[in-house]
């Protein structure tokens, strides 16, 4: 972790869940949020950890989990840039619920919790993008639960694929790199289960693994 | 789903939703609010309907649920006074994802989605309070996720009684009755499976049945 100087409001400006401020907040806020670099593997945020500022992502991947006392992982999501985390502490004053770790290395923006809460306070639009990314965060949660509560590991597979998946050329494609490990964490499933599940999908051609990514056929579908 | 006439501002102020309005909001809203009872077994919400309305309840309990095609549920959360439902809709503007289903005879108030997100705008105490039930549920589904990812069904059932029991006299009690196949469904596993559990929860003396309440033995809390 190092300390880089200030942020420029241009680029506060690009982050969706600043845009809406004024000139002047932006300003204001400019002045007080600091910018802060990880490398791989660090560790963001430990659970349990007091709670003292929300993060926006400016550049990397990081991944949310939980993990028992065996060491055991579940990876509640992973975020991408301009995605923000730790406003659940900075609502409700309880401490970190869950670990981040930086997948890749990450540049991050860290607002204090009184200069987020009188944002908040001043900007309803702000407070609105803030409920709709727990929304957002809550119906995926939902939909982990159902899957993980209905669907057998090739149902859970599948989903993670088809929600992962970007449309490229007409087809559904996972881009972003994961591990057998990251999904087998993601699902609640051992990694071998996993390899095993994908070897099967790929064998009755429900995808296709080329280089990093994998392509998914069309005769994959889910009866949600 | 029987319609009884206006509510009164007397009756908005003790709901905790609306703690931070003044008699002014408290007597427009009252024009706009409507209250419902309910039977047991009512559908409140269908999941993939259109959403028009906020719930809060007033006395009663309900249960969250999805079900996939073959008819297997499972239970996101169960609800009950002083908590409110069918917010998630209103802030996206998506349609419902879960079911919610009256345990009992309710009583509940409804509030409109235009007027809902006009107080929203309004008053910023509600758009926190808002935010923190929001946060609420959202712990609650991560622990969920991580319970079915990384405990077998001994464990949930477990940390679930441990979640629903009240301090009743010194002991931790479950005292709102809920059936096996109720704990079943929230915790993904069969209504048999769960009956084997709980007997060996009672037989090892984790668990105690008092006729409809379940008392918690120091040895399960430990367990945690």
């Amino acid at each position: 972790m190092s300390g880089v100087p200030p942020v420029s409001t241009a680029l506060l400006r690009n982050v969706p869940l600043l845009s809406l401020l004024s000139e002047d907040e932006l300003a204001l806020l400019a002045r007080v949020v600091t910018r802060k670099s990880y490398t791989r593997n660090s560790q963001i945020l430990g659970a349990g950890d007091p709670t003292d500022s929300l993060y926006i992502l400016i550049s990397g991947r990081i991944k949310v989990f939980m993990g028992d006392l065996d060491g055991k992982e579940v990876i509640l999501s992973i975020l991408g840039p301009n995605e923000f985390f730790g406003e659940m502490g900075l609502i409700d004053n309880s401490p970190r619920s869950a670990n981040v770790v930086a997948l890749e290395p990450c540049e991050l923006i860290c607002i204090s919790k009184p200069d987020f809460k009188r944002c908040l306070a001043d900007n309803f639009e702000m407070a609105m993008t803030v409920m709709r990314g727990l929304v957002k965060r809550l119906r995926d949660a939902d939909k982990q639960i159902g899957s993980l509560a209905l669907m057998d590991v090739f149902g859970r597979v599948a989903r993670l694929l088809l929600e992962t998946a970007e449309v490229i050329n007409g087809e559904k494609v996972v881009t972003k790199k994961l591990s057998k490990q990251d999904i087998a964490r993601m699902i609640g499933a051992s990694r071998e289960m996993v390899s095993r599940v994908m070897k099967h999908l790929q064998e009755a051609g429900y995808i296709e693994v080329r280089a990093d990514t994998i392509v998914i056929r069309d005769n994959i579908q889910l009866s949600d | 789903m029987s319609q009884l006439a206006k509510v009164s501002t007397a009756l908005l102020r003790n709901v905790p939703l609306f703690a931070g309005l003044d008699e002014q909001q408290l007597s427009v809203l009252a024009r706009s609010i409507v209250r419902k009872n309910v039977g047991r077994n009512a559908k409140i919400i269908v999941a993939g309907e259109p959403t028009d309305s906020l719930y809060i309840v007033l006395y009663g309990r309900l249960k969250v649920l999805m079900s996939d095609e073959q008819g297997r549920e499972v239970i996101l959360s169960i609800l009950g006074p002083g908590e409110f439902f069918g917010e998630m809709g209103l802030l996206d503007d998506s349609p419902r994802s879960a079911s919610v289903v009256s345990l009992e005879a309710c009583e509940l108030l409804t509030i409109s989605k235009t007027d809902f997100k006009r107080n929203l705008a309004e008053n910023f105490e509600l758009s926190l309070t808002v935010m923190r039930g929001l946060v609420k549920r959202l712990r609650e589904a991560d622990r969920k996720i991580g319970s079915l990812a990384l405990m077998d069904v001994y464990g949930r059932v477990a940390r679930l009684l441990l979640e629903m029991a009240e301090d009743v006299d010194g002991e931790k009690v479950v005292v709102k009755k809920i059936s096996k196949k109720d704990i079943a469904k929230m915790v993904g596993a069969s209504r048999e499976m769960v009956s084997r559990v709980m007997k060996d929860l009672q037989l090892s003396g984790h668990i105690e049945v008092r006729g409809r309440s379940i008392a918690l033995r120091s040895k399960i809390l430990l367990a945690d």
